[in-house]
């Protein structure tokens, strides 16, 4: 009866276990609530940014020097303002003092992050992103399989 | 005996001194012809590639790449830019520069694009450098304003060197490569290396003093172009 009792109890935690483990894989990240406000970008230096472990943003690392047909902080305001959402900002020379510049190295770059570790980013190197920092539709597709945009 | 011995010592000294001298010329040509050839030019991928920032030669590996006597080493920034960056969350002063790098600064070099005047102005930063300038540009070609001005040009880019260029990003050494290469520069001589702001080796030397946000920049080696004294072209 213990046995039968067990194995039910096995089944069940089993059952409860993958279903927990199907959720997971489908959210999208949940920015922390204050993110969720008016399509600003909020300027932070790297003291702020090094504090912030365990949390959900988005965050515009920028080069001020950059020079782009557009540029490339347009497009990004022109989703933030849709969907009124914002965004941490931090200009190159403190994002050198973070952590995370040793993943993502080269601004301009648009990184999400969730739990405090880096989920994805643009990459200023890569061919395959051009385009996510001078087409408005091109960021969005890409920003929106990653942060999740309540209705 | 005292004659002879100093005769003998004297000799001797002068031998050790022409050997150690015939020794350092015989090394130093070994050296450079042991110097490493350099990667052959590589547009970066992506956003870089569009400053043309070469793919080998970079931020990150320019350490490996210094004091060669086959190259020189230019930064095309303002030692204190005219233009409000600070609008931008940047800085106006050269704060910091790689070591072996020499200050030439593009803006007074030629005049900056209408084009690129207008977006700056579109992203609230005004002010960009007006004054004199060795060339200014007409209808895509640049034309001298000084008689001097090409001779000034070949001295600071020499011809037969190969020239790493550098600046805050990449997009001022992007347009002195271009218009180098516009006057008559191999451009496959010609490395845009990219800008200090996202260098992080070891050989980076600060202007700032300690404590403050001024700059001393006596530190800086700085290419003076002293328009007072150049003829103006006809």
């Amino acid at each position: 009866m213990i046995k039968k009792l067990l194995l039910l109890l096995t089944f069940i935690i089993l059952i409860t276990g993958c279903s927990k483990t199907k959720h997971y894989d489908t959210n999208k990240v949940v920015l922390d609530d204050i993110y969720y406000n008016k399509g600003n970008f909020i300027d932070i230096n790297s003291d702020y940014l090094n504090n912030q472990n365990h949390k959900n943003y988005v965050l515009f690392a920028y080069n001020s020097f950059c020079t782009f047909q557009i540029p490339c902080e347009d497009i990004f305001q022109e989703y933030m303002t849709k969907y009124k959402v914002d965004f941490l900002s931090i200009n190159i020379d403190e994002y050198k003092k973070t952590k995370l510049h040793d993943t993502v190295e080269y601004a301009p770059t648009i990184i999400i992050v969730k739990d405090g570790k880096i989920i994805a980013y643009l990459d200023a190197e890569s061919d395959d992103d051009l385009n996510k920092y001078q087409d408005v539709k091109e960021f969005e597709k890409w920003i929106n399989n990653y942060i999740f945009i309540p209705n | 005996m005292k004659k002879y011995l100093k005769f003998v010592f004297a000799i001797l000294i002068g031998a050790v001194i022409g050997g150690v001298g015939i020794y350092l010329l015989c090394e130093n040509k070994l050296n450079n012809s042991r110097m490493k050839p350099l990667p052959a030019q590589e547009k970066s991928e992506g956003l870089r590639g569009i400053y043309d920032i070469d793919k080998n030669i970079n931020e990150k590996t320019i350490d490996n790449y210094l004091e060669r006597p086959d190259v020189v080493y230019r930064d095309v920034r303002m030692l204190e830019d005219t233009a409000t960056w600070e609008n931008k969350g940047g800085e106006r002063n050269l704060t910091g520069f790689v070591k072996g790098f020499e200050v030439v600064p593009y803006a007074y070099l030629t005049e900056f694009p209408q084009e690129y005047i207008d977006q700056k102005k579109s992203e609230n930063v005004t002010g960009l450098y007006k004054g004199k300038t060795l060339f200014r540009l007409e209808d895509g070609k640049y034309i001298p304003n000084y008689k001097e001005s090409m001779e000034i040009l070949e001295y600071l880019f020499p011809k037969d060197k190969i020239i790493f260029l550098m600046c805050g990003a990449g997009g001022y050494a992007n347009f002195t490569k271009q218009m180098l290469g516009s006057l008559g520069w191999d451009t496959s001589k010609i490395y845009n290396v990219g800008g200090y702001w996202n260098y992080n080796g070891n050989n980076s030397i600060s202007t700032k003093i300690n404590g403050s946000d001024k700059c001393d920049f006596s530190k800086v080696p700085y290419h003076n172009i002293d328009f007072s004294r150049l003829t103006k072209a006809n």
